[in-house]
């Protein structure tokens, strides 16, 4: 059966028919061809689809779109701003956090989904707020570091009344 | 950017050392990249869903795909009556009388072998018109292990090798049986390393189109290389090579060795693309990549020292027996022969034996897993020699340095023919005793053992080969046969990068690397931009390999940590001689001598007349707009330069089998500390440091990052990866749930020195770095657990040593213990 | 003739989905409907479907039923809607001060992403014998208020379970809610831990054990331990109460109290763990364990 739905994803509306089968991944992919969210496992076992969804990290791999009807999500490509990168991303560069990036984008917004919940965690929070996204890389030591250093840029920018914002973003790919 | 567009004074080697952030990252942190999965397919592109063997060995009787083929949607299933109409087996290294196609012919010989492949308008359909395919098969016994395999009467895999041993050989350098008379004391040690993998987190993925209007088949793969593989595949496909062009992204994520593997899909997938005429896309989901795509080999290895009164190694001989799964299948039988050339390690010892035994069983077939065969060696010999250690009363280190080559020896030649560029491994080992803390560490170590805990200590040591010498499989072929004027020896192992300045100054470098995530852009920007004097940012580079438009050689590729000593290399050429074409371009124009310009803040100076310069933007546009000018008229003044490195000790086998592999030999050593749980097995590592000599680093980051990765995957493989399956060859552990993957939960931070020696054999004097982990790591945690275990006298022979194996070979011998101890919970 | 392939597969089978906006609705669309089945947050149903291991023609969604995901207080007890998450469940005050171990079992199901999801009428439901709800419900003995579009009934916690993934349940069923009565104690100390063991954190466990444990006087009141995982559904081991009961809460005690307990022989034996480990693995946990709960109790943690 087919269903009309419409889903926000980084702000903008989006308005479907699509078969009630489609999961909520495919649909962020195929549909809305956001292509940063990946795939990395057929059991919900990796995490690489992980979006935030109504402020929550979820696996868009386990989640029919039909069930995300008037939901709001957010992808990795929704974390820049027009003003720049987010403090994740300009940290995740800095200190080398990122090796081949297939599972970036996903650890990328469980850490987002972290510190709004919980913006001073201990590196103990991050280990475990990460436990749903693998790394087979297995560059832990930098991605929990560069977390760290992202919630330390975010509080200090708070204090001044900045928008903690990258200044690379002129440089963005 | 441009040429000219750099603010500051650049001079040669700014960006060189220097911990640079990753330009991959902008897109990668930004969900720009695109992956295999991420690019745009030809239009009419058709789904493919692989349907697989339920029996390890059984024979294909009737294939019923009526059903199937009715539903809306569906394009073709086929099966190898189809395929092998547009297809010849794959080439093998070993000679034999085994055809290997990547789809199952008569017969399945390993659970998880291609069977047919439905193609559809969508995955989806594809996938409800697969569970309509009924296959009728019969059961054959099966042979899933090694000591099975070569059980008397034993069924054989394939029938027509009549055994299940597919290869042989001894091979004896020096005089071994001397050194084993005048021996002292010989020590011996006997380990198994189970069947792994180093899973990646982006799975297979190949999209084939076959163009009836050129009659080319092009294919865009996350394959890795090396590209003697595309020719494997062409060859397969009965296509000559200017038929049949490979696309690899310059996105990869992660492979690890296993994405060479890719290469049987795409001999699959292009036969499927060229018997339907419809492009066709396969993505592997993620069991498929455990049951289908490749394995590490399984190992037995005995190893056996002849030790001198003073503990000198006088020889070493070795009996390996490999299980490389259900077919033999290129570059088998690498596993060993990858190492016979550097088979003794940093050591000195002259006399050397070792003997090899393959073995097919049905099982997954394998293929280079991170650090090709090295774990697989590492770890026997370093257990032998701790146990030489042992024995003779002496310091594991002591022992190891007294045995090691020296600085004076350098460049030094392997008794079985490994030519070693540089290295100062005694003050590596310095190094890693101050990095680690040693005498701390064996002062906690007493402290802990004192409260009654189970805590050792552990080192490894090993050389990091870089670059693989495509020599070393001539080792497979029988001399005879290598004596006849009709072989072909293979050697080498080259690296291209092109580097272009184009009209408006943009500079553009393209290498043949495949990366997946070992950051060659930034590396290649660094260097590029040192020698022109630019910013990285300034240089566009791009990396993954387009058969049709890179000078690429079979070599090509990214595999056997190639990239720090060929890769950077062929850049670093590339850039000196682009830099000298603009030299003697603005030498001309300014008419003064070739050595008296200076590139300076993109601008070309007279040394002796500083009035005299052009910008390099000038410089460039006239190349372009005006080569027929009178100054620029009759010379090549062309701003494009491929250079193509290749390091010369890389030459064929002999024929008494010595050849070198590599190009350059970093070094590693490791020491690690670990607590073993008297209750349960569990290991936690307490301390794990590693000193690399990897000539020098171009980006220190990324070197780090990469070892960083290395090491903990090393625990992972030691304290927990193996591929199991039961006695009917049925894999079992096949998903993220059940193969043991770490997590941010359970990660460790290593700590790491730099003990560089620069090769003679590079212009920057780098090598490869960053297997070196995955070889050491798993040596070093072994004999730190059998040092946590001292009272058990414990002999680990089993890899990996998992908790369990821990508990019931030692721990259960003993009572429940200090169960209701202070640790509250279990890791 | 042996027949069949093996297919890896990402995408579920067709079915049709229908959105429930209240319990009866829910419960008629069972009642009508052939094949339907329940879905929440779908963290295993759905694993499942794309492996073609489950294939309703029906998925009657009850996650978005105002309500049914609340925890309300019922005299010194709890209720927990069906559709609570384990991520509001592990964060709840409420239940933190009266049932703390249910949000330790809660905290430790899956990963974050999952928990977010995943419920724990889900995941009773689904009865996966490695869970970690069954051992602390059953510990705590929790009773599951059930209705369909003609009946309502109450089912004890250890009652429920029958066996891996397979509960007494029937197909036009659902579990409403948790129910948690909090008995009322004087003069004693409760303490409570639970525990799992597992390779790797975020993955069921090979073993787990959920403790409570009443102290007066320095002496065992009451011992209750569920074993959960190494066997087909969990199991309450009254033996340790016997033995426990009345002694003084000292490490020397429960370890000998956790190396004498029978686990019979239908324990869980496969590739990760075999019996003989898991049953070693469940005497230490038993042990630690209750030692955590004892020092909960009397405050030394």
């Amino acid at each position: 059966m087919n269903r009309s739905i419409d889903i926000k994803i980084n702000g903008k509306n989006y308005s479907d028919v699509v078969e009630d089968r489609l999961l909520l991944v495919n649909y962020i992919r195929d549909v809305a061809g956001l292509t940063g969210t990946h795939m990395g496992c057929d059991t919900g076992h990796c995490g690489a689809c992980t979006i935030v969804m109504n402020g929550e990290a979820v696996k868009s791999c386990l989640i029919l779109a039909v069930q995300a009807e008037g939901a709001s999500v957010e992808t990795v490509e929704g974390l820049a701003s027009e003003t720049g990168l987010h403090p994740l991303q300009v940290s995740f560069r800095r200190n080398f956090a990122v090796q081949c990036g297939f599972c970036t984008a996903g650890i990328l917004m469980s850490a987002l989904a972290l510190l709004r919940n919980n913006p001073e965690p201990s590196p103990e929070d991050i280990s475990k707020a990460l436990t749903g996204n693998i790394c087979r890389c297995e560059g832990y030591p930098n991605i929990v570091k560069a977390i760290e250093e992202a919630s330390l840029v975010i509080r200090a920018s708070k204090d001044l009344g900045r928008e903690p914002r990258g200044k690379e973003n002129e440089k963005e790919g | 950017m441009t040429i000219q567009s750099s603010q500051e004074k650049r001079t040669e080697q700014t960006y060189v050392g220097v911990a640079y952030p990753r330009l991959e990252d902008l897109r990668l942190t930004t969900g720009k990249a695109k992956f295999l999965d991420d690019l745009s397919v030809p239009p009419g592109t058709h789904y493919a869903v692989i349907l697989r063997s339920p029996y390890a060995h059984a024979k294909i009787k009737r294939i019923d795909a009526e059903d199937a083929i009715k539903v809306p949607g569906v394009r073709a299933v086929l099966t190898a009556v189809e395929l092998l109409s547009v297809m010849d087996p794959l080439p093998l290294a070993l000679r034999s009388p085994i055809r290997y196609y990547p789809i199952a012919t008569d017969r399945a010989r390993y659970a998880g072998e291609p069977v047919a492949v439905v193609i559809a308008r969508t995955r989806a359909i594809a996938e409800d018109a697969a569970s309509k395919v009924n296959v009728d098969y019969e059961p054959l016994e099966v042979v899933a292990d090694i000591e099975k395999a070569l059980a008397q009467g034993a069924p054989n895999v394939h029938e027509a090798v009549g055994s299940n041993t597919v290869w042989k050989k001894t091979f004896s350098y020096g005089d071994v049986g001397n050194a084993f008379e005048q021996a002292v004391k010989v020590v011996s040690v006997d380990v198994r390393v189970n069947g792994y993998t180093v899973p990646p987190m982006e799975t297979f993925g190949v999209v084939a189109e076959y163009d009836r209007g050129s009659d080319v088949l092009t294919e865009w793969c996350n394959f890795i290389g090396p590209f003697t593989m595309a020719y494997v595949v062409a060859k397969a496909l009965r296509l000559s090579q200017d038929r049949f062009r490979v696309i690899v992204p310059g996105d990869i994520g992660g492979s690890f060795g296993t994405k060479l593997a890719v290469y049987p899909y795409m001999a699959l997938i292009g036969a499927c693309s060229i018997f339907t005429g419809v492009p066709v896309k396969w993505i592997e989901t993620r069991m498929e990549h455990f049951v289908g795509s490749t394995r590490a080999a399984t190992r037995l290895s005995h190893l056996e020292m002849a030790l001198s009164a003073d503990g000198e190694f006088l020889g070493l001989k070795a009996r390996i027996t490999d299980d490389i799964g259900a077919y033999p299948r290129s570059p088998e039988p690498g596993h060993l022969l990858k190492s016979v050339s550097n088979f003794t390690g940093p050591y000195k010892i002259a006399n050397l034996e070792i003997s090899g035994e393959y073995v097919t069983t049905n099982t997954l077939p394998t293929s280079p897993i991170r650090a090709f065969g090295r774990p697989h060696l590492c770890i026997p010999l370093e257990k032998l020699v701790d146990k030489c250690a042992k024995i003779t009363g002496t310091d594991p280190l002591e022992l190891r340095k007294r045995n090691f080559i020296q600085p004076r020896d350098f460049p030094y030649t392997t008794a079985s023919g490994g030519v070693y560029d540089s290295g100062d491994y005694g003050a590596a080992i310095e190094k890693l005793k101050q990095i680690f803390d040693l005498d701390g560490a064996r002062a906690d170590i007493l402290e802990k053992r004192r409260e009654g805990r189970l805590v050792g200590l552990g080192f490894a040591v090993g050389i990091e080969p870089s670059v693989s010498n495509m020599a070393y499989l001539d080792l497979a072929i029988p001399e005879e046969e290598r004596q006849k004027a009709t072989f072909m020896p293979h050697s080498g192992g080259q690296h291209s990068a092109t580097l272009k300045i184009e009209p408006d100054g943009h500079i553009v470098a393209r290498l043949d690397s495949c990366p997946q995530g070992q950051g060659h852009e930034t590396v290649a920007a660094q260097l590029v931009a040192s020698v022109l004097g630019v910013n990285p940012e300034d240089v566009r580079v791009l990396t993954g390999v387009d058969t049709f438009n890179v000078s690429w050689s079979i070599s090509s590729g990214t595999y056997a940590s190639r990239f720090g000593s060929l890769g950077i290399s062929a850049v670093y050429s590339a850039a000196l001689d682009m830099r000298k074409k603009l030299t003697e371009a603005a030498s001309k124009l300014l008419g003064v001598s070739a050595d008296d310009i200076v590139m300076e803040n993109g601008v070309l100076f007279s040394k002796s007349r500083r009035d005299l310069k052009i910008s390099s933007k000038r410089l460039v546009g006239t190349v372009y707009w005006n080569p027929g000018s009178d100054a620029l008229k009759g010379g090549d003044h062309t701003l494009s330069v491929t250079r193509t490195f290749n390091v010369e000790t890389l030459g064929p086998a002999t024929l008494d089998n010595k050849v070198n592999a590599s190009a350059t030999y970093g070094f590693i050593g490791t020491a690690a500390a670990v607590e073993v749980d008297r209750d349960t097995g569990s290991v936690s590592i307490l301390k794990y440091a590693s000193v690399h000599d990897s000539g020098g680093s171009v980006n220190p980051g990324i070197v780090e990052q990469l070892c960083v990765g290395a090491a903990n995957q090393a625990a992972s493989h030691a304290l927990h990866q193996e591929l199991i399956h039961d006695d009917r060859g049925q894999p079992l552990n096949i998903t993220f749930g059940d193969y043991y993957v770490r997590t941010a939960e359970d990660f460790f931070t290593p700590i790491f020195g730099s003990a560089a020696k620069k090769s003679p054999f590079t212009p920057l004097g780098t090598k490869g770095v960053s297997e070196g982990d995955n070889m050491t790591g798993p040596a070093a945690l072994l004999i730190a657990i059998q040092d946590a275990l001292y009272e058990y006298n414990a002999d680990i022979d089993t890899v990996p040593f998992t908790a369990e194996r821990i508990w019931s070979r030692f721990l259960s011998k003993n009572n429940l213990g200090e169960s209701a101890s202070s640790r509250s919970d279990v890791a | 003739m042996p027949r069949g392939v093996t297919l890896y597969t990402l995408t579920p089978p067709k079915f049709d989905y229908k959105r429930a906006s209240s319990v009866e609705e829910a419960c008629k669309l069972l009642a009508t409907t052939d094949g339907a089945k329940v879905i929440a947050g779908g963290q295993s149903l759905l694993v499942a479907m794309r492996l073609r291991l489950a294939s309703p023609a029906v998925l009657v969604d009850i996650g978005h039923i105002s309500d049914l995901g609340n925890i309300s207080e019922e005299g010194m007890g709890l209720n927990i809607g069906a559709t609570c998450t384990h991520s509001k469940l592990a964060r709840s005050k409420e239940v933190m001060e009266r049932f703390p171990i249910l949000c330790e079992a809660a905290a430790r199901v899956g990963d974050e992403q999952v928990r977010n999801r995943g419920t724990i009428g889900g995941s009773i439901s689904h009865a996966d014998p490695a869970g970690n709800y069954a051992p602390v419900l059953t510990a705590l003995n929790a009773k599951f208020a059930v209705v369909s579009a003609s009946n309502r009934r109450t089912i004890a916690a250890s009652n429920f379970f029958e066996g891996p993934y397979t509960t007494v349940l029937n197909g036009d069923e659902l579990v409403e809610k948790v129910v948690l009565e909090k008995k009322l104690s004087s003069g004693t100390k409760e303490g409570h831990s639970f525990m799992k063991f597992s390779t790797m954190p975020q993955e069921f466990a090979t073993v787990n054990v959920a403790s409570v444990v009443a102290i007066k006087d320095g002496k065992f009141e009451e011992v209750t331990v569920a074993l959960g995982a190494l066997l087909p559904k969990p199991r309450i081991m009254p033996e340790l109460g016997e033995s426990l009961i009345g002694k003084a809460t000292t490490a020397e005690n429960i370890r000998q109290a956790s190396q004498k307990l029978q686990l019979g022989s239908e324990i869980i034996s496969d590739y990760k763990a075999s019996a003989q480990y898991r049953t070693h693995i469940a005497k230490v946990l038993v042990a630690r364990s209750l030692l955590t709960a004892v020092n909960r109790a009397t405050g030394a943690e």
